[in-house]
């Protein structure tokens, strides 16, 4: 894809500021086109600029379906009706139908923006230009590395807990009772496994010499180009010229 | 440049710790002794040795004695995070690790503490042998070569940028040999850290401890017994069951001299036994359908991924016990989960007593195969040694936890218990024994009632010959009594005394030894 | 001590350079099991806004701000909240909110401002049940009075909007506030937590 713009090149702290903008424009519009007009824009970058294949944009599109159908229905039924009444009886407005498929479409809108982001940005490079460029404490910073990379441990742990269980138990459950037993002793001892595993992890971090100083160095290096600032300073333009009129 | 000069000052100051320090002891330990609680009983007790730099000296002894807890101690880790108790004095180039501050233990002496999960805290191979040069401020080109290195050590190079939740255990292993060795620390301390490696990748760990020697540096290999690898030290430090240094020395000479002793300790194997005589025979009278069979089945991780297994077989009859061996990664946790139905398996490729395992669910196997998993705490349920014993039983029998339970039972727990060596813990939470034993527990475990064939993932990988005698005579014992034994291992030696019928897992493909 | 001087000590205590390696992998440890929660509870949340709606979904909401009350309750030190909030939002934006990544900004900064003051009041001494829940309730109005705006329940009429706001902090209180304080006794009772502020403060009182 050489349209010019590839995302994954850019660094996290320019596209967080796009992201951003793009959330605080689609939150302040209110009316269908603006928001068609911007989830067709972000449609085009999810495939060219982040390189999401058109299948699997449907597929997280398909996914959100499922939480702004619901609010696009009760949206329409419950606001108040200005303007004709769509169906006779039931009191659906055109402008309560308007408003609520604006409404889903923002919700569109902030999704697809969030999943191009995650789509195209490694964490560990958030991580690291959190504190390069914007100082903040390493240490804490790098709580964020270790929660993702706990995140697939635990969700690993949960299930091979789940199995040892139903393993070392060597029957099958009788009633609901036992079943919500196994159920709670084992996400008990998924749980209590993580926080034991947590004294553990701060010794072995300290044995490498985690917070021996102030700051630290970073193997990959992660720099704001000229093209970063320059996406920063226009989405923040565009986004408050659009807000202005 | 500015970065420059400050990376600059950190290297000479890195210098001058190592250069003042080649004159003194690199450690020195007087009377040290640890209690884990100030009522409990000390784990070690007045122990004195000191280590001149450049030495290299395997610290051993059995089970539980205290081994890990001392290695702990040399980096600081203990008493710091467990609120513990130490006495003595404890020198480390130098410094003492209790009160120094984090740069000046990491930059002198670097543990690869003994449980690989406990200390992998990044997601990526790579990111995590950086973590520790990057944390001492080293210069970016300085740590990508450190890196290259300790990954290369490691052989690690290809699986740099994967996801450490996707290695195997050696895999897991290895990524945390490299991460420490990339710190260059002038003393280096192993905590069993070759146990769940294969051959191939002990051999080269000890090359590599002899390129360490050469260059100088102070290497301390901590183990449960004295195989190859722990015997290329040339200095023997050996501890008791109580935590008592008993013998200090030359390796030569002690392995001359104290071969009794280092035998009793289960520091070195016993006798080969004969060959066990009855029971176990494998062609007594073959049944209509076999216990377990594998026909031509291929596995891969996602779709994309490469097949880890393709076309194995394999039969398996009652009362038969199966070695599976085979290198780091080649699939034979794999193939075990795949056995109970543990990753999506494909159906029409295995079958237990004639029926495709695709079809049965996971309870109704768990009745017949039982399971022990190569990371043992993950299959503890109990707070408590005993109970996890009686844990089976008392679910087989349909008894709460306040029901009594029938005396033979108990009985048998506590035989298991005495068998095992582990009658002083019975009260102990499991997640509190040394690493041996929390293996030698777990797989104990699923002996306790009648299956019909039993899955163990390398149970005796860091266990010492003591412990791994005594696993191996509840398994013959097992396969006496008619129950099918399939176990991963990396030293199918310890089991050369018994019928055993070998495969060997290798590029996906099994083929029989 | 007086106040000039708990004014001194408290500020003190902010650095945030004083928090422990254990302490902050403690926080990451429950960012991220915060993370799997919310994966598993998804489908829970999907049902619920199917079959009754935002009214529905409210009653789960204390739920995934447990895990900064529970770390909050663990440490005890000022900046817990920020830190594990903001872990917490980061986790959530990678894993891939439905709500996109700025609200799972907004809703973590509105849980850190109104968390911290709370504590702040009580001068990080007072962790009881009474403080815990009040803690958990008051943690919702702010986020929801955004939340409100941002996906467009501002037209629903008052009443609903209330209801919902009731439904909120009331769980919010059960799930956040006695729920954290109930997780966390019972693992300073099982003896995990020797360094934690939470076990030494039992251990003396
Ligand atoms: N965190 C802990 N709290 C209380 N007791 C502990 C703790 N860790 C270990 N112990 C006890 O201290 C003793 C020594 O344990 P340690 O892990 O040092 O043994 P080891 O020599 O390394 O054994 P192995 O070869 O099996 O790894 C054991 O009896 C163990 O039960
Ligand atoms: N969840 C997973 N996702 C993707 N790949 C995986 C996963 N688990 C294991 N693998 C890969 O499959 C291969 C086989 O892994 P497996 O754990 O079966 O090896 P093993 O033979 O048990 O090795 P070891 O002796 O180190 O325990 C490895 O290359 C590993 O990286
Ligand atoms: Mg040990
Ligand atoms: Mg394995």
């Amino acid at each position: 894809m050489n349209t010019g713009l590839n995302l994954h090149k850019l660094d996290p702290l320019s596209k967080l500021v796009a992201l951003f903008s793009v959330a605080l424009l689609a939150m302040y519009w209110d009316t269908p086109a603006p928001l068609l007009l911007l989830l067709t824009l972000l449609l085009v970058l999810a495939r060219y600029g982040a390189g999401i294949g058109w299948l699997k944009l449907l597929g997280r599109m398909g996914y959100i379906i499922l939480f702004a159908l619901p609010l696009f229905v009760i949206t329409a039924i419950s606001v108040p009706g200005e303007g004709a009444q769509l169906f006779p009886g039931l009191s659906i407005s055109a402008g309560a139908v308007s408003y609520a498929a604006a409404i889903s479409l923002r919700m569109f809108c902030m999704f697809l923006s969030s999943v191009i982001y995650i789509w195209s940005t490694d964490p560990q490079d958030f991580v690291v230009i959190m504190a390069n460029r914007l100082k903040l404490p390493y240490r804490l910073v790098y709580g964020v590395s270790m929660a993702l990379a706990f995140l697939p441990l635990l969700e690993k742990e949960g299930r091979i807990q789940a199995q040892a269980r139903k393993l070392r138990f060597g029957r099958a459950p009788r009633g609901l009772r036992e079943r919500a037993m196994l159920r709670r002793e084992s996400l008990v001892a998924v749980f209590s496994g993580a926080i034991r595993r947590v004294e553990q992890t701060a010794g072995a971090m300290e044995a490498k010499g985690f917070g021996a100083y102030s700051s630290r160095t970073y193997l990959r290096e992660v720099r704001i180009e000229r093209s970063g600032y320059v996406i920063m300073l226009t989405s923040l333009i565009f986004a408050s010229v659009m807000m202005m009129f | 440049m500015k970065i420059g000069a400050k990376d600059k000052l950190l290297q000479e100051e890195l210098n001058t710790v190592e250069s003042e320090s080649a004159a003194e002891e690199a450690l020195r330990l007087e009377r040290v002794g640890y209690r884990y609680k100030a009522d409990s009983k000390p784990v070690l007790d007045e122990i004195t040795f000191s280590l001149k730099p450049g030495e290299w000296v395997t610290i051993a002894g059995p089970s539980g004695c205290g081994k890990s807890t001392l290695a702990r101690i040399l980096v600081g880790d203990l008493p710091r995070a467990g609120g513990g108790l130490r006495t003595g004095e404890v020198m480390v180039n130098g410094i003492d690790p209790a009160d120094a501050k984090i740069a000046d233990t990491a930059r002198t002496i670097g543990l690869v503490f003994q449980d690989p999960d406990a200390q992998l805290v990044l997601g990526r191979v790579e990111d995590e042998v950086a973590f520790g040069p990057e944390n001492l401020c080293l210069p970016p080109e300085l740590i990508r070569r450190q890196v290259a290195a300790a990954l290369e050590a490691a052989g690690l190079e290809e699986r740099r940028r994967d996801s450490i939740a996707e290695l195997s255990g050696g895999g897991r292993q290895r990524t945390a040999i490299a991460s420490v060795l990339a710190l260059e620390t002038p003393i280096l301390v192993l905590d069993e850290a070759a146990s769940n490696l294969d051959a191939a990748g002990r051999k080269r760990l000890q090359e590599l401890l002899q390129r360490l020697h050469r260059q100088g540096r102070t290497l301390l290999v901590v183990t449960g017994r004295l195989d190859e690898l722990a015997l290329a030290a040339t200095r023997l430090i050996v501890l008791d069951e109580d935590g008592h240094l008993v013998q200090d020395g030359s390796s030569d000479a002690l392995l001359r001299e104290e071969r009794p002793l280092l035998r009793q300790l289960g520091l070195l194997p016993a006798e080969l036994r004969v060959r066990a005589t009855g029971g176990g025979s494998p062609n007594m009278e073959p049944p209509a359908a076999p216990l377990l069979e594998i026909s031509g089945l291929t596995f891969q991780y996602g779709r994309n991924a490469p097949a880890v297994l393709e076309d194995v077989s394999l039969k398996l009859q009652p009362g038969e016990w199966h070695l599976l061996t085979g290198d780091n990664g080649s699939g034979k946790t794999t193939l075990s989960r795949l056995l109970l139905g543990l990753l999506p398996l494909p159906p029409g490729s295995i079958f237990w007593q004639g029926h495709d395992i695709a079809g049965i669910s996971l309870y109704k196997l768990a009745e017949e195969i039982g399971y022990v998993f190569q990371q043992p705490e993950q299959q503890f349920v109990t707070a408590n040694v005993m109970e996890e014993l009686l844990y089976e039983p008392r679910c087989q029998l349909r008894l709460r936890a306040k029901d009594d339970l029938p005396k033979q039972v108990i009985q048998r727990a506590e035989e298991v218990l005495q068998l095992l060596g582990l009658s002083l813990e019975q009260d102990a939470s499991p997640y509190l024994l040394s690493g041996g034993k929390k293996r030698l527990l777990s797989a104990a475990s699923v002996f306790m009632t009648g299956k019909k064939l039993i899955i163990l993932d390398e149970p005796t990988a860091g266990a010492d010959y003591l412990g791994a005698g005594r696993l191996s005579a509840l398994c013959r014992k097992a396969v006496q009594e008619g129950t099918s034994i399939l176990m991963i291992t990396h030293e199918p030696e310890f089991f050369a005394g018994e019928y055993t019928i070998r495969w060997h897992l290798e590029n996906g493909r099994l083929n029989r030894t | 001590m007086s106040a000039e001087e708990t004014k001194k000590s408290i500020r003190d205590r902010i650095r945030f350079s004083a928090f422990t390696t254990a302490e902050i992998v403690m926080m990451a440890m429950l960012a991220a099991a915060n993370g799997v929660l919310t994966m598993y509870i998804s489908p829970v949340n999907q049902l619920l806004n199917g079959l009754g709606g935002p009214i529905a979904t409210s009653t789960i909401t204390g739920l995934y701000m447990l895990y900064g009350m529970l770390a909050c309750y663990l440490i005890r030190k000022p900046g817990t909240a920020v830190i594990t909030f903001g872990i917490g939002a980061v986790v959530q934006s990678f894993m891939g909110s439905a709500y996109g990544i700025p609200s799972a900004f907004a809703a973590a900064a509105c849980y850190m401002v109104v968390a911290e003051a709370v504590f702040a009041v009580f001068r990080y001494r007072k962790w009881g049940m009474a403080q815990m829940m009040l803690a958990g309730g008051a943690l919702v109005p702010i986020w929801f009075f955004f939340a409100v705006r941002m996906f467009g329940y501002v037209k629903w009429g008052g009443d609903i909007l209330a209801l919902a706001l009731v439904v909120r902090i009331v769980s919010g209180i059960v799930l956040s506030g006695i729920l954290s304080k109930l997780v966390g006794d019972a693992l300073v009772k099982s003896g995990l937590l020797r360094r934690f502020a939470a076990a030494k403060s039992t251990l003396e009182g």
